[in-house]
């Protein structure tokens, strides 16, 4: 185990430094816990469970760069079944569903309805469906997935309960990464849109302060805006909120704004 | 990646007290008016008007730039203030300054205080314009509006300068033209350089923000702005080392149509406005601009002199100056004060309430009245003071200075009013 350690330790570092370069504000933030795992594990070598997990998500977030990329996810099915403690497994094998021309959205969601606490979903799936794991992570469940053979992926999710912590991390990297389009694409159907272009100063702010109100968690607003905000942004800070923006021109601003997935 | 640096906008500590001293400044300031009398009506070196001069640019004017500017930095520079504590540091030091200064002129204590009083604001100054320059290094953005800003900032790095190395030469008498020719270089990079230079860099932000006008054309600021630095350049120039008087008009012509291109530009806001009604706040300063042209006028009757007696011509300077400072900037500032002073306030108070609550908004943190019977009331004293500086009556003066009386008291009122607001708030029904 201890070289495989080590090997972790030195693909996390190795991210970070990638990120470091990175001057990003929240990224530093996210990057702080994170590295602090890292240490922990290192120093302790106690949360072994974690560390795989760690293992097991740099295996696919450096898919085809690493030549130990192979070594790795093997590493991981092995030592999942263990680590996991896998009870009540319930398992779904969605390939046909897609293979007819549909989509499994739907059964998938129905499936997680009536999934009970102790119990583990498991989704058969051709490719790793990063879409599904972000929806349900939001929903509080965790989730890691596993690759038995080529063009076979496993993923599982499971009511998150002790681990909230550790999954807060990857969130919020995950989501820094993300750009714009990306994060629109993800709330795509739940979005609430205001333009207040038209609007006097300080009317922009107060009506986009008063829409998140009532901005549910898996919603986003998206705002038609003149430039950047910049009194707006600690008053999001405060609240709660992330906040991406993508400039149109220079009269033009698009903003989306959704509950902050760190808490 | 679009991440944003949420907290850029300055601690309401910062910009508050730059509002307080600069309404209690414009009361000083209408007092001394009255108290200076005929003195208005005499050559504009006299002591009177020097101090009423500098109480009008530092302690009024500079001084609510000051805090409007620490304000607008998020927005026109995209980055926050280098730092907050100099620029508290900075106003108690400015603020001693100018009364210092002012009292120094207003006795004519040329030869023993002005030496000191000069330096301290010299400093006061070059603190300020530090903290300024080493935000903008910061700054992401750097389009011609806070391009305007930052050479506004070395223009009155420049003026500082000249006017302190006046003082000196009034001790030691080192230079070698007399101190009136410096202290028009002084006077003109001080306006042109530092007030209008700032006015076009802010006001191109936040004229077309608060009319809510879209699509507008930024080549005619760009112009602007190479025009007006190379007139006022070549001038400077000129009056410095070959002091030709033949090609100023040529200067003059560069920074008019500089001007007038600005001018273009808020007048193209005006016309595309979605917001069709002015405020208190837009009305001043639409008449601000607009009487841009009074300046222009008179400086080029001052220029060319067009054989006026030496007598009118004195006054005629005064009154570039009086059209100047009163008529064009703090036009301005009263109206912009309107705009920012409870925006700042608001925000302050009602930042956490926004959205959850009903909350007043920021117009109603004044009185509405108030603003307009002073906005009317100012109108009457430049009438007054104008006609009385060209028809050299003393009466006209003397209405038009209690006139401005009043307006500071009105002023000062609602300044309190939304420097002291208490918060009040409806539970929100909806």
């Amino acid at each position: 185990m201890i070289n495989e350690n080590k090997e972790t330790i030195q693909a996390i570092a190795s991210i970070n430094k990638h990120f470091l370069k990175l001057k990003n504000p929240v990224l530093r933030k996210v990057l702080a816990p994170r590295v602090t795992v890292a240490d922990a594990a290192k120093v302790g070598g106690v949360a072994i469970g974690i560390m795989i997990k760690k293992l097991e998500e740099i295996g696919f977030e450096f898919e085809g760069d690493t030549p130990q990329k192979s070594n790795i996810d093997n590493l991981n099915t092995e030592n999942m079944s263990e680590s996991k403690n896998i009870k009540n497994l319930v398992s779904l094998d969605v390939r046909p569903t897609i293979e007819s021309g549909e989509d499994p959205f739907n059964i998938i969601m129905k499936a997680v309805k009536i999934l009970k606490e102790e119990e583990t979903l498991l989704i058969i799936n051709s490719f790793e469906p990063i879409p599904l794991i972000r929806k349900l992570q939001s929903k509080g469940y965790e989730s890691w997935t596993e690759r038995p053979m080529e063009g076979e992926v496993h993923t599982f999710f499971r009511m998150n309960s002790a681990k909230w912590v550790d999954n807060e991390v990857e969130e919020s990297v995950k989501k820094s990464n993300k750009n714009f389009d990306e994060e629109l694409a993800y709330f795509s159907d739940n979005i609430r849109k205001i333009d207040v272009r038209e609007l006097e100063m300080p009317e922009p702010m107060v009506q986009i302060l008063k829409e998140i109100e009532t901005l549910k968690n898996d919603q986003a607003l998206f705002v038609d805006h003149k430039k950047i905000p910049q009194f707006l942004l600690p008053e999001l800070e405060v609240r709660n909120f992330d906040i991406l923006y993508k400039e149109i021109d220079c009269n033009h601003t698009i903003l989306l704004i959704y509950k902050s997935k760190r808490s | 990646m679009s991440v944003l640096n949420s907290n850029n906008a300055p601690d309401v500590s910062v910009v508050k007290p730059h509002f307080v001293f600069g309404s209690i400044a414009l009361f000083i300031l209408s007092v001394m008016i009255i108290l200076a009398d005929t003195n208005l009506l005499e050559a504009y070196f006299n002591t009177k008007i020097l101090a009423i001069t500098h109480m009008a640019v530092l302690g009024w004017a500079s001084m609510i730039v000051f805090g409007a500017l620490y304000q607008l930095i998020p927005v026109v520079f995209e980055t926050s203030l280098y730092s907050e504590k100099l620029a508290k540091f900075t106003f108690w030091m400015f603020g001693i300054s100018i009364l210092f200064l002012t009292y120094t002129f207003w006795v004519g204590a040329f030869s023993s205080l002005l030496i000191y009083s000069s330096l301290l604001t010299f400093s006061a100054l070059l603190l300020f314009v530090i903290n300024i320059i080493l935000s903008y290094r910061n700054s992401k953005k750097k389009n011609i509006s806070s391009k305007f800003v930052i050479t506004a900032i070395f223009w009155l790095a420049a003026t500082e300068v000249i006017g302190t190395l006046i003082a000196f030469n009034f001790k030691f008498n080192f230079l070698s033209e007399i101190h009136l020719h410096y202290l028009k270089i002084h006077a003109t990079i001080g306006l042109i350089g530092w007030f209008l230079l700032l006015i076009i860099g802010v006001g191109s932000t936040l004229i077309p923000m608060f009319l809510v006008s879209h699509q507008l054309n930024e080549n005619k600021l760009k112009n602007a702005y190479a025009f007006i630095n190379v007139g006022l350049i070549a001038l400077s120039l000129n009056w410095f080392f070959i002091n030709y008087a033949l090609i100023n008009p040529l200067f003059w012509l560069a920074i008019a149509i500089g001007v007038l291109l600005f001018f273009s530009f808020v007048f193209d806001a005006y016309k595309k406005r979605i917001r069709k009604k002015l405020d208190i706040g837009m009305k001043h300063t639409m008449i601000s601009i607009l009487s841009v042209f009074l300046p222009i006028s008179t400086s080029l009757v001052v220029m060319m002199g067009f054989g006026m007696e030496e007598k009118l011509l004195i006054r005629v300077i005064t009154l570039y100056g009086f059209t100047m400072i009163f008529g064009f900037i703090t036009t301005l500032i009263l109206g912009q004060t309107y705009k920012t002073l409870p925006f700042v306030i608001w925000l302050d108070k009602y930042k956490g309430l926004v959205g959850k609550a009903k909350t007043p908004m920021p117009r109603e943190l004044y009185s509405e009245n108030i603003a307009k019977g002073q906005f009317y009331l100012y109108l009457i004293f430049i009438v007054c003071m104008i006609s009385g500086l060209i028809f050299n009556n003393i009466w006209m003066i003397r209405i038009g200075s209690y006139t401005l009386l009043a307006v500071s008291i009105l002023y000062n009122i609602n300044v309190f009013k939304i420097v002291f607001h208490t918060v009040k708030t409806i539970k929100n029904e909806d």
